[in-house]
């Protein structure tokens, strides 16, 4: 008797699951739009290796965060890889979006350099500070400001992109700069101190994989196959670090041996991190988005719609 | 020491070593032959010359083997030193004690340092049917051998990584080295080969094989990796040191190899890169384990006998422990077992006392009542369980204690007394006490027998006590008394009959609403109070719910003794016996005759106005939803009207709010004598009022309705002795013309009397519902507008720019289209006027800078470069973000020259902030390096300025000027004018609207060589921009007359050609057209037409011969007489005889060419340019 139950088990689990993969076989690959940076490319990792088939998984290759968010606007892409801030900006333009998987943490490479030696922020109350008028620029000088129990309006803000810092630190129109490599490297060349880095702020400036919500309902499945291969290919990268920095320096555009140098300041969240980080009980990412959009950048919108539900861990395996 | 080792010599060599010399120490070096071992010998003889140098005192042996022996060597303990591939290192590690790696190897190939490897699967081109993994199954494989990472292990990972069963490969080993894998492919004897990395790089590169002979199999891109590669990469070979070498020794040699640098000549010789820091060699591991390779293909296989072998001292004692913890049981066992029986006898005693015992105690707690015993002296000797609750004490805690423990000191001395009383009386006694306890302060009282226990000497040993509680008794005796208190006093009228109806008591409440005294009732059915006003089966429900429920409430209008009907709030409820049967029930009930009054008063002033009785908005909005319906069903239309009184306040203000109030009430009194009685005059509030007329079949109806109610308000209103003069000021809208809801409805009639308020008062309007749409649709359009956007309808033209007198493209204005899914192409100028200064037009433009930008691109792959203008809008321009935004989107074509996009600001908006708009264009010019053009040039009011003050690279001459440039010398001016300031401030000029060959030609005379426009090609799809690219020829006629050397005075007789015949024409086009054609005459004055002009500014400038100009002169004006003579007849209709005229104007247009062609011919000084010459005409 008792084999013949197992055998009836048996064939009943094997049906499920051929049904279950029958279903989720029929629908097109989930399509990720997301634009060159270390963090984000064990995606590609994982789709040479095999972990991310292109069958299920359609990487689209984008120049820019706002090009993936205009794919995402015109329906030509299902989930992109953004910054905590550009999720907020396109919440605020009306895309509904959450962050299911966060892909790595600023520790360090985000910094405030200054041109004297200080002590304290506090010196340079008054003094002109370059900053790119992004939310992570600015949330950086926040940040730091409000550690030395300043705000940034205790600063004369001089709105600099990154690629005219380097210039801006030469000529010397600045008293100090928050700024990210590679300009870092040439400022500090030229001295420059560093008085405050985003390690000090940990875990605020996030890098994530977030999903059109319309889209989370119907794929879950496809979804949690996305973030597995994600932490597969992650692990290859640290168990084999040889192999994958030859196989990720075509895209990064370095000399393989150059690969690992460029995932200094980044923090690569494990599953269990990542469980902690996105669990419903956690605020500190509420907590980020607030102080982001406290910052002012989408002033149209209604702050409780930008942060409510803005992620989900029900995707992690 | 140079060796050349074989087996046999190693052997004997292993025997030889302990005797060996003590000042030199040997060592030996374990290496794998993944190649010939002559090969391997050649290059690596060299690391072993230098060992010898860093270490002193040694003397270093290589031994280049194959893996069995090599393993046979380390089993053997023969080597100090081994350097193999990863995965026989690992092997090995798991099986024999042996450190970590001292460094890892690094090749190189060419320049490039290497550290990794893999393996290659390949085929010989031959075997076209082996393309990629899957083809694999089935085909027989030759590898080096199982021992092989990158020869075997590698590949092997990836097939099964690939979910090919690797278990049923066929393998054969060829044995080492790899070069042996390509001879089996040669001959036959396997399809497929699996060999490390780099080895068949080194075989090409002894020309031993050519890459083009061979299909490699699941190619893998590794950017830089210089090797072809088939699989995931590995660490290269580990260095490693045995644990019998000193740490010293280990040191010096990690020291020595990591040394070896890519230039380190001993690097050259060996051919490799070096030595670096030891990697990680878990992937290996893992793959191993993941793959079942030995030695992780087999479960860990342990005997009982190597347990006992190794654990025996532990096992005998742990068996000896047992036994003594077993003999301990038994002992134990047996003294439990002689307990058990005593004290089973115990038991049995005890448990006959406990039954007696308990025989007695149940009786005593069985009796209902409180008993209890005390001693003489009044400590309480036992209690039943009654007393224990009673007390909220338990027995033990009673027992021993006297009441002072339990109650107050007083009562407690009290019943202390009356207890001694008793036993000296030695008789019962019966009495009622107070306890009040000292818990919580709560009484109970008890009724109490006490009877002294007397001793077989008739000695007193105690006292029994047996208590009643009667403390709820007296409660309800208590309540009762309250409930008589309140059914005697209460203001409610309380009835209570028995379960047939028949009333059994009332109160005297009941008596003060009804009138009926208490015996008038007893014994009555209440239907004595019946006023008739509720119907039979009003009663019948109460009378169900009564039955069903227990209970009923409502409202009841009953009749009194004095036959008035008044209205009361009665509740019924049945009383239950405890059989649940219906015993009794009680009525109680209030009089709310009262409140009944105010409730329908309140209901009217719900509905209507306090002070005119007139609807007011809520009914009124009632009144208007009824009649819509009437409306509908009788085709008519309704009017709503909003009427506010003119000077009413003057009357308010100087006699006082009650005679405004009484003028009000006049009103509207004659608003509905101005009505029929099935219209509704509502007021709305202060002194408006609003009607709403049925019924009305046109405007003019309700005209006629609206001047009587004029009217009827102009007439004095005589309050009090004073007469009073008001007007009034009407709106009106008509439903459903207008057909919106009430509310809007109002809005509207609203707005149409605050018009006839600014229009002098006094007056009625009409609401005018297209105006408000207006309005509306502007907000409509701006709303598909954006849906279009983000649906992607929006599109972009582009129409070619050229240089006439090259011929070349230089580029295209794009222009915005709408492709309408239903309506087709949609101009701009149907949706972009509705969109201008708002936040959509913004969002617009920079959507068309995105896509030009994307075009640029696109079209700069494919090979054409070209430049795109855009059309940008004031208030996008000045948008703050404006110059950010762009810069922003310019990034993401870094390969693009910004120069080849240019903005083209139309020359008005630049009006709106001067200076702001002058930064802007300022940093799009010098920071983003794009280019700037001003737009529709000449229609501004201030261009002179704006061409000074901006610092646009390019001024587009408007169309209009274009067009109208050989008809109106006025246009012609300004073309002219624009032209050479542009020259002046050099910028570039280009003209739009080039319709024609005369208007390029013209262009061309006047110095602008840059066009746009019909003439040369329409806007078109990005995608046609492309073949007409292909197609396009330049005019012919343009590209001659640019390429002649001319003189100025050429020009001017170009000009004059052009011009002339271009009237010519028009005149005759206009004679030989209908009577009614729209076209225009040409201008008739003869100075004032462009050849009049031209004449007059010639004699000025003495360009050409006097004489040749008084002919020309001449003969115009016998042109033009001619020409005027055919006017006149076509100004009376003479249409025919103007036609017949027409030969003598032929032979006069004929005088003025060859004027003309004199006039060139003759020219004073061909390169002549005025002193002082002035641009403008001529």
């Amino acid at each position: 008797m008792k084999p013949l139950k197992f055998l009836t088990q048996f064939i009943l689990l094997l049906f499920v699951i051929v049904s279950v993969t029958a279903c989720e076989g029929e629908k097109p690959p989930i399509r990720v739009a997301t634009h060159v940076w270390p963090g984000y490319e064990f995606l590609h990792l994982g789709q040479q290796l095999g972990y991310l088939p292109q069958e299920s998984v359609n990487l689209i290759t984008t120049g820019s965060a706002t090009e993936s968010i205009k794919r995402l606007k015109h329906n030509q892409a299902d989930a992109a890889t953004l910054t905590l801030d550009e999720v907020l900006l396109a919440r605020s333009q009306g895309l509904d979006m959450t962050i299911i998987l966060i892909m790595d943490i600023s520790v360090g490479a985000d910094q405030l350099i200054t041109r004297e030696k200080l002590d304290s922020l506090q010196q340079l109350k008054g003094k002109k500070v370059a900053v790119e008028q992004t939310a992570v620029g600015r949330l950086l000088l926040a940040n730091a400001s409000q550690q030395a129990g300043m705000t940034s309006q205790d600063f004369q803000l001089v709105d600099a992109t990154i690629d005219q810092h380097v210039e801006i630190w030469r000529e010397g129109i600045v008293d100090a700069i928050v700024t990210y490599e590679p300009a870092t490297t040439q400022i500090l060349s030229q001295g420059g101190h560093i008085i405050f880095d985003s390690s000090q702020v940990p875990e605020t400036i996030v890098d994530v994989l977030a999903v059109r919500t319309d889209f989370i309902e119907e794929h879950s499945n496809m979804l949690r196959q996305l973030v597995s291969g994600f932490f597969k290919a992650q692990k290859h990268f640290l168990t084999n670090p040889q192999d994958a920095s030859y196989r990720m320096s075509d895209r990064l555009n370095v000399p393989s041996r150059e690969v690992m140098y460029l995932y200094h300041g980044l923090e690569l969240p494990s599953i269990e991190h990542n469980k902690k980080l996105l669990a419903a009980d956690n605020t500190q990412l509420t907590n980020v988005a607030e102080d982001i959009v406290e910052l002012g950048l989408y002033p149209e919108s209604n702050k409780e719609m930008l942060i409510q539900r803005l992620y989900s861990d029900k995707f992690l395996p | 020491m140079k060796t050349g080792v074989i087996k046999v010599g190693l052997i004997l060599l292993f025997f030889f070593l302990p005797g060996l010399s003590l000042a030199t120490e040997t060592f030996h070096l374990g290496i794998f032959a993944y190649r010939p071992v002559e090969i391997i010998e050649k290059r690596w003889h060299h690391l072993e010359t230098y060992l010898e140098q860093q270490v002193p005192n040694s003397d270093f042996v290589l031994h280049i083997l194959q893996l069995d022996e090599l393993e046979k060597g380390v089993q053997q303990n023969r080597f100090d030193f081994v350097f193999t591939n990863p995965r026989h290192f690992i092997e090995m590690r798991s099986k024999y004690p042996l450190s970590g790696a001292l460094g890892t190897l690094v090749r190189l190939e060419g320049t490039e340092p290497v550290s990794a490897l893999g393996g290659v699967i390949f085929t010989l081109k031959t075997h076209q049917s082996i393309a990629s993994l899957a083809d694999i199954e089935g085909k027989r494989i030759a590898a080096p051998g199982n021992g092989f990472l990158g020869g075997y292990q590698a590949p092997l990972y990836e097939l099964h990584k690939a979910g090919i069963d690797i278990s049923h490969l066929d393998v054969v080993f060829t044995g080492s080295p790899h070069d042996k894998v390509l001879q089996f492919l040669r001959d036959g004897k396997a399809e497929v080969g699996f060999v490390r990395t780099s080895a068949l790089e080194q075989m090409a590169a002894e020309g031993l094989v050519s890459m083009a002979e061979l299909n490699i199999i699941n190619e893998q891109r590794l950017s830089d990796y210089p090797f072809v590669t088939s699989t995931r990469l590995f660490p290269e070979w580990p260095f490693i040191a045995l644990p019998k070498v000193r740490e010293s020794t280990a040191r010096r040699v990690a020291s020595a190899i990591l040394a070896l640098e890519p230039d380190h000549p001993i690097s050259k010789q060996i051919g490799i890169s070096g030595f670096t820091v030891p990697a990680d060699y878990l992937p290996v591991e893992l793959s191993m384990r993941e793959l079942g390779l030995p030695p992780f293909d087999v479960e860990p296989n342990v005997s009982l006998m190597q347990i006992w072998q190794q654990h025996n001292v532990l096992i005998i004692a742990l068996v000896m422990a047992s036994g003594l913890i077993l003999l301990l049981l038994l002992v134990i066992a047996r003294q439990n077992y002689s307990l058990r029986l005593s004290e089973q006898k115990v038991t049995q005693y005890l448990q006959e006392i406990e039954k007696r015992h308990q025989f007695l105690r149940s009786t005593f707690s069985a009796i209902p009542d409180l008993v209890w015993i005390k001693d003489p002296n009044g400590v309480y000797l036992d209690c039943n369980s009654r007393y224990e609750s009673f007390m909220g004490k338990a027995r033990n805690d009673i027992l021993g204690q006297t009441d002072h423990d339990h109650i107050p000191s007083q009562q407690a001395s009290q019943i202390h007394i009356h207890d001694q009383e008793v036993l000296r009386l030695r008789l019962p006694s019966i009495q009622e006490e107070v306890y009040q306890f000292k818990s919580d302060g709560h009484e109970e009282v008890l009724e109490i027998i006490k009877t002294p226990i007397l001793d077989a000497a008739n000695e007193i040993i105690g006292m029994l006590g047996i208590g009643r509680d009667i403390t709820s008794r007296k409660k309800a005796e208590e309540e009762l008394r309250l409930s008589r208190e309140v059914f005697e006093n209460t203001l409610e009228g309380i009835m209570i009959t028995d379960r047939d109806g028949i009333i059994v008591d009332v109160n005297p409440a009941f008596n003060k609403i009804t009138g009926y005294e208490r015996q008038d009732v007893l014994g009555q059915n209440p239907a004595i109070l019946n006023s008739g006003r509720q119907s039979p089966a009003f009663y019948e429900e109460m009378w169900r719910q009564l039955q069903q429920r227990g209970f009923w409430k409502g409202e009841v209008w009953n009749r009194n003794k004095n036959g008035e009907i008044y209205a009361e709030q009665l509740s019924i409820s049945s009383l239950t016996d405890e059989n649940g049967f219906i015993e009794f029930f009680v009525g109680i009930f209030s009089d709310i005759t009262r409140s009944k009054e105010q409730q329908e008063q309140l209901s009217m002033m719900a509905h209507y106005d306090v002070l005119t009785s007139l609807p007011n908005r809520a009914l009124f909005a009632d009144r208007f939803s009824q009649a819509i319906m009437h409306s509908k069903r009788n085709q008519t239309l309704l009017a709503i009207c909003f009427i506010d009184l003119d000077n009413f306040k003057p009357v308010n203000d100087n006699f006082g709010h009650e005679t405004g109030d009484q003028l009000l009430v006049e009103v509207a009194k004659r608003l509905l004598e101005s009505v029929r009685g099935e219209d509704t005059v509502s007021r709305l509030g202060g002194d408006e009022f609003a009607l709403l007329l049925n019924d009305i079949n046109s405007e003019k109806e309700c005209m006629r309705t609206l001047d009587r109610i004029l009217h009827k308000l102009e007439m004095p209103f005589v309050i009090n002795g004073h007469s009073h003069y008001i007007s009034a000021s009407i709106g009106t809208t008509l439903y459903p013309r207008d057909d919106e809801d009430v509310d809007t409805l109002l809005r509207h009639a609203d707005q149409a009397m605050y018009q006839a308020k600014i229009a002098g008062k006094h007056r009625y309007n009409l609401f005018d519902s297209h105006h408000d749409k207006v309005v509306t649709q502007k907000q409509l359009i701006q709303d598909q507008v954006k849906k279009a956007l983000y649906a992607d309808e929006l599109t972009l033209f582009y129409q070619p720019k050229i240089n006439m007198a090259s011929g070349e493209v230089l580029g295209v204005e794009a222009l915005l289209r709408w492709q309408h899914p239903e309506k087709g192409l949609i101009p701009p100028l149907n949706f972009l006027p509705q969109i201008s200064n708002t936040e959509l037009e913004v969002e617009v433009g920079e959507w068309v800078i995105q896509q030009a930008l994307r075009q640029l691109h696109e079209w700069s792959t494919q090979g054409i470069e070209m430049e795109i203008s855009v059309n940008i809008a004031s208030h996008h321009l000045q948008q703050p973000s404006f110059v950010s935004r762009l810069a922003y989107a310019l990034d993401e074509y870094p390969e693009l020259n910004p120069g080849q996009l240019q903005l083209e600001v139309l020359e008005s908006s630049v009006l709106a902030d001067l200076n702001k708009i002058r930064e802007t264009i300022d940093a799009c010019q010098n920071k983003l390096g794009v280019s700037v053009a001003l737009d529709d040039f000449g229609t501004g009011y201030s261009s002179l300025t704006h061409l000074r003050s901006f610092s646009a690279d390019t001024v587009k001459i408007d169309k209009s000027f274009i067009q109208d440039m050989l008809d109106d010398p006025n246009d012609y001016v300004i073309v002219d004018g624009v032209i050479g300031l542009a020259g002046s401030f050099s910028r570039k000029v280009i003209a739009e609207g080039v319709e024609s060959r005369q208007h390029g030609l013209m262009l061309l005379a006047m110095g602008c060589e840059l066009a746009q426009g019909f003439g040369i090609a329409r806007p078109m799809p990005a995608k046609e921009f492309q073949t007409w690219l292909k197609r396009y020829r330049p005019e012919q006629s343009w590209l001659d007359y640019a390429a002649r050397t001319r003189s100025l005075a050429d020009n001017k007789s170009t000009l004059l050609n052009l011009t002339f015949k271009h009237w010519h024409a028009r005149f005759l086009a206009k004679l030989n057209a209908n009577q009614d054609s729209v076209l225009d005459w040409p201008i008739m004055d003869t100075s004032r037409c462009h050849c009049g002009v031209w004449i007059e500014a010639g004699q000025k400038e003495q360009l050409f011969k006097a004489s040749a100009l008084s002919e020309l002169s001449l003969a115009h004006d016998a042109y033009h007489a001619n020409a005027n003579e055919l006017f006149a007849l076509c100004q009376q209709k003479e249409f025919e005889r103007a036609r017949q005229g027409l030969a003598n104007l032929n032979q006069a247009y004929e005088r003025m060419l060859s004027a003309i062609v004199a006039c060139q011919a003759e020219a004073l000084s061909p390169d002549k340019v005025v002193a002082g010459y002035s641009r403008g005409y001529l």
